[in-house]
């Protein structure tokens, strides 16, 4: 599968977000790549710039009744309910495997709290396993004491939990931006006024589908998040819009990128990275095509190093 | 270990109406494929579909495996009009296997659900089983195929009696019931087949495997798209804990 890419010279694709270096710009986006073992056998850590592991909570979480995924055009709907081990089985088990096979590899961890305490005690957990390199904030998750309303739907409840967050780690810090907020550009700016290191743009697009036969919604939880390529544009225009107001902030890209040509459409948006999510289910092996896609794309237009190209639409 | 492996069909053969059985060259995964596992297919181009569909296995030669596809939507369909020689993107094997059962083993298969207990019963002919039966249920002699060659003889059953025995799944089991008794029951068919043969194995306290059937996305275990619930509560992933579940553990 990697043969046309035999003589490239990756190192081209060095980047760095926030002082973590990366020899790619290429992350697993959360959610789909497990907690970094399961695709050992296809894309290994090694290979990415960093990989983002499965959202954590304090307590393990069974996730929404299925059916949990369905297919729509170029894309998919899910709604796992954010099922994970819980912290403690996160940090003594899976951590432990990860690294006993990864020693090296970067590897951010995403939290996932339903109250600034929470997001409190998984902030200094994380920070004090000294086995991670940076942590991803997933401010989409239901705030329990606000009815269920995404922390990361306005900016004041975004700048809470970054705020706790920030107050217990000096980790770098990753801030998942929602295109559901009313202004997602006015969260950034929270976010990043609040102790965000760097923002990631952006989380899946809420959406819904109904099976016409049963006269009903697929998903067991109705609602799910929208990923995959047909959510792209929507993506890269809040991605292009959030650089435009924060050019110095640190930016990755997430939203449907499968091949170079996406991925390369949100760099020049001002992503100094990007995360690949959806795309490793359709074919686990896609990151060599994109890395090896982009190098082909730089190689032909004289491109020396990433920062040719970083920002250069907006 | 999973392998992604491209497969050229060696043949792809209509056994029935709208059902279809085909043989694909995939040396590496059919190796260590086992029965109970499955594979996952890229959707051919002109299906428009995104994500890799999983399929059970049906059986498996030196270099190649079956499939028994029934083209349901745009993905089987467009797979059931590939010809010989057509090459797929494919990764297996994935889930885990039919435990060993050392007494005579039922095995029920509704639709393409005969796709797994085929392979389990090949192999355990092979193994020296003996005593198993196997049951291959449709709605209607039209679903069924003619004959299907198959080292264990296949019953068949049909829900208005055109062919085999007449009645679904779970009432040619209980009729086999009156006059026998197996050392467990595996079965793989659609929901109301599953949990109508999970109460007949229950009330007649046979253990009873299940090879369940869920939408996945990953397919690899990192995505708990394909959950299962269980009844000592939560969940469990038809990918890597299943596809095959003590029915006794599964809530349908």
């Amino acid at each position: 599968m990697k043969n046309k890419y035999d003589n490239i010279d990756y190192s081209m694709l060095n980047t760095s977000i926030a002082g973590l270096e990366l020899k790619n710009p290429a992350i697993s986006a959360s959610g789909t790549y497990g907690y970094g073992t399961e695709y050992d056998d296809f894309c290994p850590p090694e290979d990415w710039g960093a990989v983002i592991l499965k959202s954590v909570s304090e307590k393990p979480k069974e996730g929404n009744p299925p059916p949990r995924c369905c297919e729509v055009e170029s894309g998919m709907i899910n709604s796992i309910g954010l099922a994970n081990v819980g912290i403690e089985r996160f940090l003594n088990e899976k951590m432990p495997l990860f690294r006993e096979k990864h020693s090296n590899a970067v590897c951010i961890a995403s939290i996932a709290g339903s109250t600034l305490y929470e997001f409190e005690i998984l902030a200094e957990r994380v920070e004090k396993s000294g086995s991670i390199d940076a942590v991803e904030i997933n401010i989409s998750c239901p705030n329990v004491s606000k009815g269920g309303m995404h922390f990361g739907s306005d900016p004041r409840s975004a700048s809470e939990v970054i705020s706790s967050v920030r107050k217990h780690t000096a980790l770098p810090l990753l801030a998942k931006i929602s295109p559901a907020a009313a202004s997602p550009v006015d969260v950034a700016k929270a976010c990043v006024d609040s102790g965000a290191d760097i923002l990631t743009a952006v989380n899946t697009v809420p959406g819904m589908k109904i099976d016409i036969d049963k006269g009903k919604p697929v998903l067991g939880n109705i609602f799910g998040g929208m990923s995959g390529p047909a959510m792209y544009p929507a993506a890269l225009r809040i991605a292009f819009m959030i650089h435009r107001e924060l050019p110095e902030i640190p930016l990755v890209g997430c939203g449907g990128i499968d091949c170079a040509d996406t991925a390369l459409q949100f760099m020049m948006a001002g992503c100094s990275a990007f995360q690949i999510g959806t795309s490793i289910f359709r074919n686990p092996e896609s990151l060599y095509n994109i890395l090896g896609d982009i190098c082909i794309f730089m190689q032909k237009k004289g491109y020396k190093s990433l920062k040719d190209i970083i920002g250069t639409a907006s | 270990m999973k392998i992604r492996e491209t497969g050229k069909i060696l043949s792809n053969i209509k056994i029935a109406e709208n059902l279809f059985e085909l043989k694909i060259n995939l040396p590496e995964i059919a190796s260590s494929a086992e029965p109970g596992n499955f594979i996952t297919i890229l959707p051919p181009a002109e299906s428009g579909r995104y994500l890799r569909r999983p399929f059970s296995l049906a059986g498996k030669g030196k270099d190649y495996i079956t499939l028994v596809i029934r083209g349901i939507g745009k993905v089987t369909d467009s797979l059931s009009l590939l010809k010989e020689g057509t090459e797929l993107d494919i990764i297996g094997p994935l889930g885990n296997t039919y435990p060993e059962i050392e007494e005579n083993l039922w095995m029920i298969g509704g639709g393409t659900g005969i796709a797994s207990v085929l392979f389990l019963s090949s192999s355990r002919k092979s193994h020296g089983h003996s005593d198993d039966r196997l049951l291959w249920a449709g709605q209607t002699s039209d679903a069924l195929p003619g004959k299907y060659p198959h080292p264990l003889d296949i019953e068949y059953a049909t829900d208005d009696g055109t062919k085999g025995e007449k009645g679904n799944a779970a009432v040619v089991l209980e009729k086999w019931l009156e006059t026998g008794r197996p050392g467990a029951i595996a079965a793989c068919g659609p929901h109301g087949m599953m949990k109508a043969v999970k109460e007949t194995g229950a009330r007649h306290n046979i253990k009873t495997y299940l090879s369940l059937e869920e939408f996945m996305a990953c397919g690899a275990g990192a995505c708990a798209g394909c959950a299962v619930k269980l009844s000592e509560g939560g969940y469990e992933k038809a990918c890597e804990d299943g596809p095959v579940f003590d029915a006794e553990r599964v809530v349908l």
